[in-house]
């Protein structure tokens, strides 16, 4: 499973100061990296450009290859994601799932291969969605809208998935049930991940960045945590170093909290010193 | 569950499959009906005896012979094509604005050619009286205001003045703004030309009504390569253009050139109604009704089938119009225009009623 390397020196949306400056960060493979910050502190941008959606300086590489390099289509074989405030057409869940597809069918494609209908349903289980794959997108709640485009994310067989704040709005039950899946996506070996979805296995799960609130959450999930606060990127450990850092602290006003189900944050009253 | 389906999906692909088969198989066979119809049917009276002599050349029959080679056959040949063309550009048009009440309207087809041939009729009668002077003119109207309506809603867009903060979701709404803008500039200056010239003003009304009569096989070639043409760029790209539906970014994350993408589908869907222009007015509506129906009666979002099923039905829906204006009043003649007015404007209504676009 190759590695992501990202670097930017400068992000900025069209007229606008500059959202992101200085980031230098190196994903490891496979695995469940959490990145969270403050409201607007750019997290979502950093997700924007490690897809290639906005157009920034500096490299982001995968296995050495700069994606900028490769075609849209060669693109989509390698990096998915899942956007915060998914469309819901009147198309059903597997239609959607499909599309996921897209990035290797031909402009004449005709029928879809054996292969592509395997992956299909594969993603169609993964992201258990076969009870609701005749449905409608906008006849499905919204944390069932969110594991509809997962699923189109998994059919497309990357090795590196994006999800920007893909449980919010979700309940507590229905946010474990969907972060242990990322989680298992992560750490199970899978078919056809990181292969560009010619179906071959690989060697281990894929790697999943997901823009995340919940510290909680993050902490008890994630194998690796990201900070991103003052334009760039501040800490980069693992979930027990940024416990003991005192992070949440300084960024998050949140102290953690131990407890017998896990590490829990308390946020700091205005006046405490 | 935010509310109920209104359509529930099919129970599975092969029952799709089958029930997609099926529609298009009755709307090739209800198209074929109607093309017969249509010969068979108007002022002067033939049977489909009378026809088959005619068209194998037996003695007797060269009176029929003149009808159908002159008249009926150009008339059915207009009649499908100006259906087919208007109803694939009003198809595309919808999917790439993803706006439910899109036409070949909104990206300025009809004030473009309206305001190309008044200005023509004004400026050069002795050019618009030839047989290609007008419909050159329409067509060359509704092609470059379109162009001009896209540098436009490109400027929109880098301003930054419409959609998200990327830029890429406000492509469609540039394209509306700009569109509406440009067609109120062209109304506007179609009114004046005419309030000039009342000369201008009778002839630029027989043009804006819209209609097959008079039209002649001559002048369908052009606008049957070019429709043809952009009919199969549409099927070549239509496993694209259907993926639009979930946005602008998601698309671009599946691999999809999404800006290029939008820019074919304008710019054929433009060439179609301007080349339906060209032989046969201003014809409001196939283009906003036709794919509505199409997605009505097969349930299907997008896709090749959709294509082919909307230039099915747009030919029948056309043809249809055009008989019933013929035979409606016999022997006097409602124009197509008027006839697809009266069922389209009802069915605007509808849309609009039940919250659409």
């Amino acid at each position: 499973m190759p590695s992501l390397s990202i670097r930017i020196d400068r992000a900025a949306y069209p007229g606008t100061p500059p959202v992101l400056n200085d980031i230098a960060l190196d994903i490891p493979d496979a695995g469940f990296v959490a990145i969270i910050g403050r409201n607007g502190s750019g997290k979502s941008t950093l997700l924007s450009c490690i897809a290639g959606l906005i157009p920034f300086v500096g490299t982001v590489s995968l296995a050495g290859t700069p994606l900028h390099t490769l075609s849209p289509g060669a693109r989509a074989a390698r990096i998915a994601m899942v956007q915060q405030s998914p469309r819901a057409p009147h198309i059903t869940v597997e239609t959607l799932v499909s599309f996921g597809r897209r990035p290797y069918l031909s402009l004449a494609n005709v029928r879809e291969t054996e292969n592509d209908r395997r992956a299909v349903e594969a993603a169609i289980t993964a992201a258990s969605l076969d009870g609701i794959r005749r449905r409608h997108l906008d006849c499905i709640s919204g944390g069932e809208l969110r594991r509809a485009y997962l699923g189109m994310a998994l059919a497309q067989e990357t090795p590196i998935l994006l999800l920007d704040e893909a449980t919010a709005n979700m309940d507590m039950d229905y946010e474990a049930s969907f972060l242990a899946l990322l989680r298992d996506l992560a750490h199970t070996k899978t078919h056809g991940s990181g292969s560009g979805g010619n179906g071959s296995d690989s060697a281990g799960g894929k790697t999943v960045l997901s823009v995340m609130h919940n510290l909680g959450a993050a902490v008890r999930y994630a194998d690796r945590i990201v900070v991103v606060d003052g334009k760039t990127v501040c800490f980069v450990g693992t979930p027990a170093q940024f416990c003991d850092s005192g992070l949440a602290q300084q960024v998050f006003r949140a102290a953690p909290v131990q407890t017998e189900h896990g590490i829990f944050f308390a946020p700091i009253p205005e006046n405490a010193p | 569950m935010r509310h109920r389906d209104r359509r529930a999906a099919p129970a599975d692909r092969k029952t799709a499959h089958r029930h997609t088969a099926g529609v298009l198989v009755c709307s090739a066979a209800v198209l074929v009906l109607l093309c017969f119809a249509s010969v068979r049917f108007g002022i002067a009276d033939m049977t489909f005896a009378a026809c088959v002599h005619a068209l194998s050349g037996d003695a007797g029959y060269e009176t029929e012979r003149v009808i159908l080679l002159s008249v009926r056959l150009p008339r059915m040949a207009a009649g499908v094509l100006a259906g087919a063309g208007l109803s694939l550009s009003g198809l595309l048009l919808q999917t790439v604005t993803d706006n439910a009440l899109a036409g070949p309207n909104i990206i300025g087809v009809n004030a473009g050619a309206g305001f190309a041939c008044a200005a023509l009729l004004s400026f050069a009668p002795g050019i618009a009286a030839t047989l290609v002077g007008l419909p050159f003119a329409a067509f060359a109207g509704a092609f470059c205001t379109t162009l001009f309506i896209l540098l436009l809603s490109g400027a929109v867009t880098k301003n930054g003045n419409a959609g998200d903060s990327s830029g890429m979701d406000s492509g469609r709404t540039g394209v509306i703004l700009a569109g509406v803008a440009v067609t109120a500039l062209l109304n506007a200056a179609v009114s004046f030309l005419t309030l000039l010239d009342t000369d201008v003003l009778s002839s630029y009304n027989a043009f804006s009504v819209g209609g097959f009569s008079g039209v002649r096989m001559t002048q369908l070639s052009v606008p049957a390569a070019v429709i043809g043409f952009c009919l199969l760029l549409a099927l070549l790209f239509a496993p694209q253009t259907e993926i639009l539906c979930i946005g602008d970014r998601a698309a671009a994350l599946l691999g999809i050139r999404v800006r290029r993408l939008r820019l074919l589908c304008i710019l054929c869907a433009s060439a179609c109604a301007a080349a339906v222009v060209s032989f046969a007015g201003l014809l409001g509506f196939v283009g906003l009704i036709v794919p509505h129906m199409a997605r009505r009666i097969s349930s299907l979002h997008g896709g090749r089938a959709l294509t082919v099923l909307c230039v099915l039905l747009g030919g029948c829906v056309t043809l249809a119009a055009d008989l019933a204006g013929r035979l409606l009043l016999s022997p006097t003649e409602i124009p197509v225009g008027i006839m697809m007015a009266f069922v389209g404007v009802p069915y605007f209504l509808y849309l609009l009623r039940k919250g659409k676009g």
